[in-house]
C-alpha cells in the first residue's frame, strides 16, 4: 500500500499521497495557482517554489483567495 | 479636471470607493463597477472552498482597478498583519485596508490594534489604509505612523444610518495633513455628497449599492452624488446665516464722546 | 516645516488690491461662518469691514463666552534685568537710551516674588533685556528656581533661545513662553533692528516652535502694533497662532495685541492703530481663532479695558510695573513703557465682577504632573 502524509488543508484533515508537493495538490483540487496564496505552517510560501515544496505529516496548509469584501 | 486624489503615490480620479462584498449575484459587480467609475475596489481574503474553487473575485474586477484587500475577519494586530502579508503575496499591488474588528455587535473598530497594525505593516513597506473609529487623536497618530490616509466610519458597517459622526468627521478633516476617507454607515447619496462637501477625500462604501435593488443604478446615484458633493466643495459654499439681531450695543464706548 | 514658509508664501500677496477689492457684503458673509479660512479673516480685518463692527463685535462676544465663559486669568509681569544690547528705538531698554541699568540680585528677586504673591497673584511672568552677559540663561535658571514656590505659573518674555536652553527652563518649571516677533515685516524688522543680536528675524520666529518642541504648556506671540502696517501684522499674528496650535496641539497658544505707547525717546510709530481699528483686529482674530487666548496689557487704558473685555479678552494683567525692582521697591529705574492702566489686582478685580468676569488667579499647577528638578 502506498504510504500518505495527513495534512491539514482549510482547517481539514485531508490524505495525501506520500511526496506531494504544493502544485500538485492545487492541481488535484483544480485550482489555478495564480489566483491563490498559500500559507503552509503560517509562513507564507513564494509561488515559483510550489513545483518544490513537499508536504510532510501534520503540516498545515491554508489556501486563500480573494473574495467580496467592503 | 485636475482635482486628483494622491494617496500612496497614485493619481486618482475617482473619490467613491467601493466595495464587493454582500452581493446576491457576484457577476453584477463588473456594471457596477462600471457605473460607478471608481478606481479603487476592496476585497476581502477568505479561505478557498473546494467544491467552488474558481469563486475568486477577481474574475468580476476590472484588471485595471486598483485592489484594495482588506483584513476582515482580523481581530488583533497580529491578525490583520498576517492577512496582510497574505493578500500582498497575491501579487496584486502593496495596497492594505486595516480592519481590526473585535465587536461582532456593532462591527466597530479597535482603534489600538489598528494603529499597532499601521505602524507594523507601513515599516513593512505596504501603503496603509486603516479604517477606525473617528478619533482625532488616533487619527494624528496613524498620520505619525505613515498610514496613507485614514478612514473613519460614519456609522456602524451595514447600518445604512448616514454621518452619525460628522462632528468628529469634520474636526479629522480639518486638523489632519492626510486624505480623510469616510468608510461605513453611508447609505445614501445625500449621505456620500455631505461627506464630500464637508472636505472628505473620498468614501468608501458597499453596502448601499450591494443590497439596493437595482446595483447598478444605485451605483451610478452615488457616483453623481460625490461628484456633485465634490464640486460644491471646491467651489466653496456661502454662508449659512444665523437667526437673531444683536440687542444691547457692545461698541459704543468708540463713538465720539 | 517651519513657520517662516507659512509666512514666504504670501511673500507675493498683494494686500492692497486684496484690501480695495473685498466688499462690505462679502466681510458681513464671513461673520456668520463656522470656519474661517485666512482669507475670511483677512476680509474681517480689511477697511471693507470696518463698518460692520457692532456685528463682528457680537460674534466676538458669543464665541468668547462659548469657549472661554466668564473668566479672565490674571498674571504680572516681573521684570528681572534691563540691560540690552538691541536698539530697538521703540524700548526704553534700547542701549543707546541713558536709563539706569539694574538687574536684580537673587535676593531682591525673592522679595519682589513675595511682594507680588502676597497680593494674591498667582501667575508671574518674568521679563529681561537681551543680554547674554547680564541676564545669562544661568541668571534666569536660578532666579526661575527662586520664584516657583510662589506662583502656579511661570511665563518667560526674553531674548529668543536654543531649545536646549528652553528644554532647561522648561525642566525647571516654566510652562509658558512669549514672544513678540514685534513686525512680521522682514524688511521692517531689519529697519528696527539692524546691529544687535536681534537683528536675526528667523531666530526670533521660530522661537515658539523650538520652546513648543520642549512640551512647554503655552505659547503667546504676537506684533507690536504701529510698527508696520496694522491689518498686515494682524493678519500674520493670526496665521502664527494657528500654525503654532496645529503644530503644538497640546498646547495652550494665546495671541497679545500691544500698541506702542509713549516711552523713553520719544519715538513715533510709523502708524496708528485707533481704537476702531484695534476692536476690529481683535473681534476678527476671535473669530479665526475661536479658542485662542487673547491678552491685553496695560499698554491700554482701564476705561479701553473695562469696555473690551467681553468682546474676547481671556488674560490681563494687573498691579503692574514695568520697572526693575518695580514692585518691592519703587525703583528710580525707567519704566519699559508707560503704563496706562496703574489698577492694582483688588481695583482690578472689582471691576471685572461689576463687568460680570470672574477673574482666575491660578488655572493649573504645573508642577503637579511634572516634578522639576
Amino acid at each position: 500500500m502506498k504510504s500518505s502524509t495527513v495534512v491539514w488543508l482549510n482547517g481539514t484533515q485531508v490524505s495525501l499521497d506520500e511526496g506531494q508537493t504544493i502544485a500538485s495538490l492545487l492541481l488535484a483540487k483544480k485550482i489555478n495557482p495564480a489566483s491563490v496564496v498559500v500559507e503552509l505552517n503560517t509562513e507564507i510560501v513564494q509561488k515559483e517554489t510550489y513545483g518544490t515544496r513537499v508536504l510532510k505529516n501534520s503540516d498545515s496548509v491554508e489556501v486563500l483567495h480573494f473574495v467580496g469584501g467592503g | 479636471m485636475d482635482d486628483l486624489l494622491e494617496i500612496g503615490g497614485k493619481k486618482i480620479t475617482s473619490r467613491l470607493i467601493t466595495g464587493s462584498g454582500k452581493y446576491k449575484d457576484e457577476s453584477i459587480i463588473a456594471d457596477v463597477v462600471a457605473a460607478a467609475q471608481c478606481d479603487i475596489v476592496t476585497v476581502a481574503l477568505r479561505r478557498v472552498d473546494f467544491n467552488r474553487p474558481d469563486d475568486s473575485i477577481l474574475r468580476f474586477v476590472p484588471r485595471d482597478k486598483i485592489l484594495l484587500p482588506n483584513t476582515s475577519g482580523a481581530r488583533t494586530a497580529d491578525e490583520a498583519i498576517r492577512l496582510a502579508r497574505l493578500s500582498r503575496e497575491m501579487g496584486c499591488g502593496d495596497w492594505i485596508k486595516i480592519e481590526v474588528i473585535s465587536d461582532q455587535k456593532y462591527l466597530l473598530p479597535d482603534n489600538i490594534e489598528t494603529l499597532k497594525a499601521t505602524d507594523a505593516l507601513v515599516k513593512d513597506g505596504f501603503t496603509v489604509l486603516p479604517y477606525m473609529s473617528p478619533d482625532l487623536s488616533t487619527g494624528r497618530r496613524l498620520v505619525q505612523a505613515g498610514a496613507a490616509a485614514v478612514m473613519p466610519l460614519g456609522a456602524p458597517i451595514g447600518s445604512n444610518r448616514g454621518l452619525k459622526t460628522l462632528e468628529l468627521i469634520e474636526i479629522m478633516v480639518d486638523e489632519l495633513d492626510i486624505p480623510v476617507i469616510v468608510d461605513a454607515g453611508i447609505g445614501l447619496p445625500s449621505h456620500a455628497a455631505h461627506a464630500m462637501e464637508i472636505g472628505a477625500a473620498a468614501v468608501l462604501l458597499n453596502t448601499a449599492i450591494a443590497s439596493s435593488n437595482d446595483p447598478v443604478a444605485m451605483a451610478r446615484a452615488f457616483r453623481l452624488a460625490v461628484e456633485a458633493g465634490r464640486l460644491a466643495f471646491c467651489a466653496g459654499p456661502g454662508s449659512v446665516s444665523r437667526t437673531g439681531r444683536p440687542s444691547s450695543p457692545l461698541t459704543g464706548f468708540l463713538e465720539p464722546q | 516645516m517651519p513657520f517662516h514658509d507659512t509666512l514666504s508664501r504670501y511673500s507675493g500677496f498683494d494686500f492692497p488690491e486684496f484690501f480695495s477689492s473685498v466688499t462690505e457684503a462679502q466681510a458681513a458673509a464671513v461673520i456668520d461662518r463656522e470656519r474661517l479660512s485666512p482669507l475670511d479673516f483677512l476680509a474681517l480685518l480689511s477697511p471693507a469691514a470696518a463698518g460692520l463692527l457692532e456685528p463682528l463685535a457680537h460674534r466676538a462676544a458669543a464665541l468668547t463666552k462659548q469657549h472661554f465663559g466668564n473668566v479672565i486669568f490674571m498674571f504680572t509681569p516681573l521684570y528681572l534685568s534691563n540691560f540690552c544690547e538691541n536698539r530697538c528705538p521703540y524700548c526704553s531698554f534700547a542701549r543707546q537710551h541713558a536709563i539706569t541699568r539694574r538687574q536684580l540680585s537673587f535676593d531682591e528677586i525673592e522679595s519682589e516674588a513675595v511682594a507680588i504673591a502676597s497680593t494674591g497673584m498667582r501667575s508671574i511672568l518674568l521679563l529681561t533685556g537681551e543680554s547674554r552677559k547680564h541676564a545669562a540663561p544661568e541668571f534666569i535658571t536660578k532666579a526661575i528656581g527662586i520664584i516657583r514656590c510662589h506662583f502656579a505659573t511661570i511665563g518667560i518674555e526674553m531674548y529668543p533661545m536654543t531649545k536646549e536652553e528652553y528644554l532647561v527652563f522648561v525642566n525647571k518649571g516654566v510652562d509658558g513662553l512669549t514672544m513678540f516677533q514685534e513686525t512680521y515685516d522682514e524688511a521692517s524688522y531689519h529697519g528696527f533692528h539692524a546691529g544687535g543680536p536681534k537683528d536675526d528675524f528667523f531666530f526670533r520666529l521660530s522661537s515658539p516652535e523650538r520652546a513648543g518642541e520642549c512640551g512647554i504648556r503655552s505659547l503667546t506671540v504676537g506684533t507690536l502694533l504701529g510698527l508696520a502696517e496694522p491689518r498686515r501684522e494682524a493678519f500674520f499674528s493670526g496665521l502664527h497662532a494657528a500654525f503654532l496650535q496645529r503644530t503644538f496641539p497640546a498646547a495652550e497658544v494665546s495671541l497679545s495685541m500691544p500698541r506702542l505707547r509713549p516711552m523713553v525717546g520719544k519715538f513715533v510709530p510709523p502708524h496708528t492703530v485707533d481704537d476702531r481699528l484695534f476692536v476690529q483686529i481683535m473681534c476678527a482674530t476671535r473669530l479665526f481663532l475661536p479658542r485662542t487666548g487673547i491678552t491685553i496689557s496695560t499698554r491700554e487704558s482701564r476705561a479701553f479695558r473695562n469696555s473690551i473685555v467681553k468682546l474676547g479678552v481671556t488674560r490681563m494683567s494687573a498691579g503692574v510695573s514695568t520697572a526693575v525692582g518695580g514692585h518691592k521697591e519703587n525703583a528710580g529705574s525707567a519704566p519699559q513703557f508707560e503704563i496706562a492702566d496703574t489698577r492694582s489686582l483688588t481695583e482690578m478685580k472689582s471691576d471685572l465682577a461689576a463687568l460680570g468676569f470672574q477673574p482666575v488667579m491660578h488655572d493649573w499647577n504645573a508642577r503637579l504632573l511634572s516634578p522639576v528638578q
